[in-house]
């Protein structure tokens, strides 16, 4: 029964992983786990935190374990279940150490999880991020969803109902300038994103 | 979005971690030599977090979604069976309806084949051994003796397929549709307590004992410590148990009655399992209390039948401790418990 659950994890995890399709309804498998949401609530709750901390923490967990296996970051060293967890763990701390609180050491086991922290966007840069979004409407907001998806053109132009993949392609380049111009023009915006660059200078 | 296409995709590779060190190196070397290039960079991340926010965003208003249909099935009435196939993805869920009914369709041919001949028996006088009617042999791929795991994709961890950005993970490929159809479907037949002791050895797996082979290394018999502790390390729970057995279970020896404890519990002997986590408990000051009240409720529900009072009067101790470290797991199985035996 244990391996059926294994296997099941890891036939979840690859459809995160290839983000297609088959992407939503494998992430509300993780969602929707037996015992994945007890066990972090357990463990904040054992850590400081309340069952509200714990719901916070399950989602922001469930965020980073599908950008971290969407961006390789998973490699299958530990069961997804296992990685998930580790994954919440780090969150539950780094939220901690962000308020000052004091972690017992043994709370926190890296293992594969350390890798996990490049993912993390400031929250003042999201913020910044989510005003900039605000402005480029829905349609816009769509494609580059897509895109990130690693969806092709082709698949983009259907979506989307678009004549072809080179009028997806077209869309989504505007979409990515209009985002650009609307930081350029705003060198105080651009100042506060560039904190979380990916070339430090 | 840059005057240079070539540059552009170069850095969405460096973005995505797929560029060769090589590449990255020069990069780099590029990006710290030119002001021009280190800000491409700059902004071609911003886009990429913000296309990240994209979906974090999305995320987060599908899972408000799911939380509202979660609430919303515990308001309605499940049916029971469809209750644990619900929450498997439709392979697995249907490699066990697939198995289910080839025993089912094996069971009904062996129970006619004997019946016609203990019919046969009784009408015609005791016929020669040679003139009884065998039963069909069965061919090594008659799908009566398809095991369940056999029908499913090996469990075994994925291989890392090297540093290709998305998509680590080698495992089968996955169709588009294949969560989305959860339909109930009656499950297998299963013995209740089968599914207790599921229940149980899946909350061991979640909330699994902090021990360290390493922690019982040292001291007096340093040898014998150290062969258990890298036995524990590589999980090798026969051989600890082996190591072990003869330990005088005394509160002097609690380290390693505990590590003997979990270590029949990994080897699914229940049965010796709970009287040594019932002295652990005995022993226990207020640190390892909880622990061990948690793993000694998980042992009465392996024996559910015999041990349903000490499993209830333990869980009820356990959940009138709002602070008690196990009381969600607690309710959790409680809540499991309860669907799978009324």
């Amino acid at each position: 029964m244990e391996s059926q659950k294994l296997s099941a994890d890891y036939e979840a995890a690859r459809a995160i992983a290839d983000g297609g399709d088959a992407r939503k309804d494998a992430l509300k498998y993780f969602f929707n786990h037996p015992t994945l949401k007890t066990t972090v609530l357990a463990y904040v709750q054992r850590n400081g935190g309340d069952l509200k901390d714990g719901e916070d923490i399950f989602q922001d967990a469930l965020i980073y374990f599908d950008r971290a296996l969407r961006t390789g970051q998973f490699e299958g060293k530990s069961a997804p279940a296992t990685f998930f967890i580790g994954v919440a763990k780090w969150r539950w701390i780094s939220s901690r150490r962000k308020n000052r609180r004091t972690i017992p050491p043994e709370a926190f086991a890296g293992e594969e999880t350390d890798s996990v922290e490049v993912l993390a966007i400031e929250h003042e840069r999201r913020e910044l991020i989510d005003t900039v979004l605000s402005k480029l409407g829905d349609r816009c907001r769509e494609i580059l969803g897509w895109y990130k998806l690693s969806y092709s053109m082709e698949e983009i132009a259907e979506k989307m109902g678009l004549s072809g993949p080179e009028m997806a392609k077209k869309n989504a380049y505007e979409c990515r300038k209009k985002f650009r111009d609307y930081v350029v023009a705003r060198p105080e915006y651009a100042a506060a994103l560039r904190a979380g660059s990916a070339f430090l200078h | 979005m840059t005057d240079d296409p070539a540059l552009f995709e170069i850095i969405e590779q460096y973005l995505k971690g797929a560029l060769s060190p090589e590449d990255t190196r020069r990069l780099e070397a590029r990006a710290a030599a030119d002001p021009v290039v280190a800000a491409q960079i700059d902004r071609q991340k911003l886009e990429r977090d913000a296309m990240e926010v994209i979906l974090e965003n999305d995320l987060r208003r599908e899972m408000s979604q799911w939380s509202a249909e979660r609430k919303q099935s515990l308001l309605s009435p499940v049916p029971r069976t469809a209750a644990k196939e619900r929450r498997l993805p439709p392979a697995i869920a249907g490699a066990r309806r697939q198995t289910f009914r080839w025993a089912v369709a094996a069971g009904v041919a062996l129970l006619s084949v004997f019946g016609l001949w203990r019919l046969t028996d009784r009408i015609r006088p005791a016929p020669s051994v040679a003139a009884v009617p065998r039963p069909p042999a069965v061919r090594p791929d008659t799908p009566a003796s398809v095991s369940v795991e056999q029908t499913i994709p090996d469990a075994k961890r994925p291989a890392v397929a090297g540093n290709q950005g998305a998509g680590h993970v080698a495992l089968p490929e996955v169709p588009a549709d294949h969560f989305r159809k959860m339909t109930p479907e009656p499950s297998p037949v299963v013995s209740p307590n089968d599914r207790l002791v599921d229940i149980a050895e899946t909350a061991y797996q979640n909330n699994p004992p902090d021990l360290e082979g390493g922690g019982v290394r040292g001291g007096e018999n340093a040898a014998a410590r150290s062969a258990v502790g890298s036995a524990w390390d590589r999980k090798d729970y026969r051989a600890v148990i082996a190591e072990l057995k003869n330990t005088p279970v005394d509160a002097g020896h609690f380290s390693l009655v505990e590590m003997l404890a979990h270590a029949y519990f990994q080897s699914k002997q229940y049965a010796r399992a709970t009287p040594l986590f019932e002295q652990l408990l005995g022993w226990s000051g207020s640190k390892s209390r909880e622990k061990m009240q948690w793993y000694l409720l998980l042992c009465y529900l392996t024996d559910h039948e015999r041990r349903q009072k000490d499993f209830d009067a333990l869980a009820r101790q356990i959940i009138a401790e709002p602070r008690h470290g196990y009381n969600l797991e607690c309710r959790n199985i409680l809540e499991q418990t309860n669907q799978k035996t009324k």
